[in-house]
């Protein structure tokens, strides 16, 4: 009796740790440490982790339970030898390690581990911050932005603090178009870098002038310390494939958080992971970000400065730097602070090509600077909005509208992201960046249903030319279009544009007229000549009279030079205003006409009315 | 015929545009010397460039993300290794700290008093303001002349120092 009790009681325990190992195994944390992913709903659930030693069990890469019980081994043995740093599976996992003692109890050996010790220490776990990186208007690769994290060093200085980012290894001198694949075929590895965060500063604020925010994340110091060692894990046994639009900076950035802090939710992406977005994850957990702080550009610092003086200051400004006015004779501390900042900002904008004569300037006005008591006025730098209060980036739209021939209903789909009318809180104003739309056209009359317009891309950037600062503004984009020029009904024709030129911009209501020549082909079979195109004249102008509405015009003339007996020039115009109701809608109205070059041709136009869905 | 070479040459300008242009991620090699952090920004504008830069210094071996230094350690005089902090971040921040010692205040010059273990970082501003001439005499001043100049303007006033 007593032995059969035995037997039932130790069936009993081995039964019950049995489960705590499944249930641990299974558990959303563990699997997040492994990072398993659920795909598409379709895919099985599995790590991502693409390479090196990260499973112990050979099934461990889809199969949880059975890693955890071959992590728990290989800890228990210390024996194997993991990743390029030569480690035992104690000091290459010391987020694992954590985690299974802490969850089931157990005490694994202390071994000494030099190598972690070494990157730990620079690291204290007080407070950690997730960073975004505002987009970079003059590099369609920054276009959407970027997040990393800062980890609070032992020092007391935010500069000093440490910047860890995720970015793909990329050969250097790597050619565009192979570049473009492998960044969309997960060609190259990701890494993560560990840098100080004034040398991020430096790379975002200044030589990139991108505006930095900052969210304070509501880790606490045992949460910190595992991340700390999760990302030790990460980066010195393993490596995943960097895929530009999902498994990029932003989403591995957010596993390794949810690796800690499994009751986040903040890695379900759709098709694509925009940094902003993942900046939203956060915020829409409650009590995820305790505090948010702004770091203006340089470009952005300056701008406001100069903006910020009289006008006798702003001619003093710029007799200075045409070498009229010696600084030295100056005692305005605004002044010379405008002027120091901008010099700071030429000298990153010329590198080596900034001249001795200014070297000379900057350093009489710095003497100056150090010789005055008094000290320049603080400006409170505005900003474009939070990137977190921004608009979402998938657009649903349905319209309707008439054209000359016929009423129209309008279905539409956009992947991503702004475009000129969209209410501009949280991004760059008046800048378009738009990856793949559809437009279908449903003809009401005829009952019909065509291809209106498909997007590959549109790109749009106007950094305004000031007194000040010499920017140029471009356009770009490749669509699949059904011309309305020509009265070509349902024929659709590949074209392709760019544009170049300048842009202007005044307060108050951000008015920007910008004028670009441009370029286009457009090639299909309905063109007697398979082929038209040629340059053209394009002006933009747009204004934002208040922050829920927009109004704007586009006028083009368009050369037609393969042509048959066509006129040389048509004129493609639109008129569209937009009303902004929230981060999910808008509703848009918009008039377009296709003017003849010649008197033989057709006036054709179409207005139109469309709601638009964000999510 | 024609018109499709003239197509193409078309398709090939609109292609330079800008949005297309590129000037390769700049990986600097592994290796260490003896002062270590290459934490230096890399300037080069490439097509994605928030995905290549930062590669850079990866936390892989030798030194967990420290790559080489191009940046002139062996400038500095260099006797103890806490006093390499204060050096890279000289030598990184040159440009800022030169404005910032003018002025004698700023984030870059109170971050550069903790590298030296000021305690009071609005004396030490106030020092260097005042002995702008003697920190950065001329517009060709080096970033290690300018942290050697500092030193020994420190350690003739009585500002509490511990890292010099």
């Amino acid at each position: 009796m007593k032995i059969a009790l035995l037997v039932f009681n130790f069936f009993s325990i081995l039964c019950s740790a049995e489960s705590t190992i499944e249930n641990l195994g299974n558990s959303k944390q563990w699997k997040n440490l492994l990072h398993y992913e659920k795909r598409f709903f379709i895919f099985p659930e599995r790590s991502l982790a693409d390479g090196g030693d990260f499973f112990f069990s050979d099934e461990g890469r889809s199969d949880p339970v059975k890693e955890l019980v071959a992590t728990i081994d290989a800890l228990k043995e210390n024996k194997k030898i993991i990743g390029p740093l030569k480690q035992t599976p104690l000091c290459a996992f010391p987020a694992r390690k954590k985690f299974i003692e802490k969850k089931l109890g157990l005490k694994f050996k202390n071994t000494q581990c030099k190598q972690l010790n070494e990157f730990k220490k620079r690291m204290s776990t007080d407070s950690i911050s997730l960073i975004y990186s505002t987009a970079y208007p003059e590099n369609p690769g920054s276009m959407f932005g970027h997040t990393f994290l800062r980890i609070k060093s032992n020092h007391q200085t935010k500069l000093l603090d440490i910047g860890i980012s995720y970015s793909a290894f990329v050969p250097k001198g790597e050619d565009g178009a192979v570049y473009m694949l492998m960044g969309l075929m997960g060609g190259y590895r990701g890494y993560y870098s560990v840098l100080p965060y004034y040398v991020k500063v430096n790379e975002y604020n200044f030589s990139e002038n991108r505006d930095l925010w900052e969210y304070e994340l509501n880790l606490n110091s045992e949460e910190i310390e595992l991340l700390i060692l999760h990302l030790w894990e990460l980066e010195t046994t393993t490596w995943f494939d960097y895929y530009f639009f999902d498994e990029n900076c932003s989403y591995q950035i957010n596993a390794a958080i949810e690796a800690v802090k499994p009751e986040w939710n903040v890695t379900n992406f759709g098709l694509h992971v925009i940094p902003g977005e993942s900046v939203k994850s956060f915020t829409n957990q409650k009590g995820a970000v305790s505090k948010v702080h702004f770091r203006p550009s340089l470009g952005r610092r300056v701008s406001q400065r100069i903006d910020s003086l009289s006008d006798s200051q702003k001619n003093l400004f710029e007799e200075v730097i045409q070498y009229k006015a010696d600084p030295l004779s100056l005692n305005d501390p605004d002044l010379l602070q405008a002027l120091i900042e901008y010099f700071r900002y030429q000298r990153l904008d010329q590198k080596e090509k900034f001249s001795k004569k200014d070297q000379q300037t900057v350093q009489k006005i710095r003497v100056q600077i150090s010789k005055i008591k008094s000290t320049a006025k603080k400006i409170e730098f505005t900003h474009n909005g939070r990137p977190d209060f921004g608009h979402h980036p998938y657009r649903l739209g349905i319209g309707y509208g008439s054209t000359n021939q016929f009423n129209f209903i309008d279905f539409h789909l956009k992947f991503a992201y702004h475009d000129l009318y969209n209410r501009d809180l949280g991004y760059l104003p008046f800048t378009q960046i738009d990856f793949p739309w559809v437009t279908l056209r449903y003809d009401i009359d005829s009952q019909a249903l065509n291809l209106e317009r498909f997007q590959f891309f549109r790109i749009t950037s106007l950094t305004p030319w000031t007194r000040f600062k010499k920017s140029a503004s471009w356009a770009a984009e490749a669509a699949l279009v059904t011309p309305k020029d020509d009265l070509c009904i349902d024929c659709t024709r590949f074209q392709l544009e760019g544009g170049y030129g300048l842009s202007f911009r005044t307060e108050p209501m951000n008015f920007t007229t910008a004028l670009l020549g441009t370029l286009r082909v457009e090639a299909g079979k309905s063109l007697p000549e398979k082929v038209r195109g040629g340059p053209g004249i394009r002006i933009l102008a747009l204004a934002a009279p208040a922050s829920f509405y927009k109004i704007g015009a586009d006028l083009r003339a368009q050369s037609d030079l393969f042509q048959g007996n066509r006129p040389l020039f048509y004129f493609p115009i639109s008129f569209t205003q937009s009303l902004h109701f929230n981060a999910w809608s808008d509703i848009r109205a918009e008039y377009q006409a296709w003017v003849p070059g010649s008197t033989q041709g057709t006036f054709n136009r179409q207005w139109k009315i469309q709601a638009h869905f964000y999510f | 015929m024609k018109n499709i070479a003239l197509l193409m040459q078309l398709v090939a300008f609109i292609m330079t545009v800008p949005a297309f242009a590129k000037d390769g991620g700049d990986i600097q090699g592994g290796g260490s010397d003896g002062c270590g952090l290459g934490w230096q920004v890399t300037q080069k504008k490439s097509l994605f460039a928030t995905a290549t830069r930062g590669t850079t210094n990866s936390f892989v071996p030798p030194t967990f993300g420290m790559t080489t230094g191009t940046i002139g350690c062996d400038k500095h005089k260099i006797t103890k290794n806490e006093q390499k902090e204060a050096a890279v971040y000289a030598e990184t921040n040159f440009e800022m700290l030169s404005d910032e010692l003018a002025t004698g205040n700023g984030e870059y010059l109170v971050s550069f008093a903790e590298t030296l273990g000021c305690a009071d970082a609005a004396s030490f501003g106030a020092m260097t303001k005042a002995n702008y001439n003697a920190i950065m005499p001329s517009y060709q001043t080096s970033a290690a002349e300018m942290l050697q100049n500092v030193r020994t303007q420190i350690q003739s006033s009585d500002l509490n120092c511990s890292v010099l």
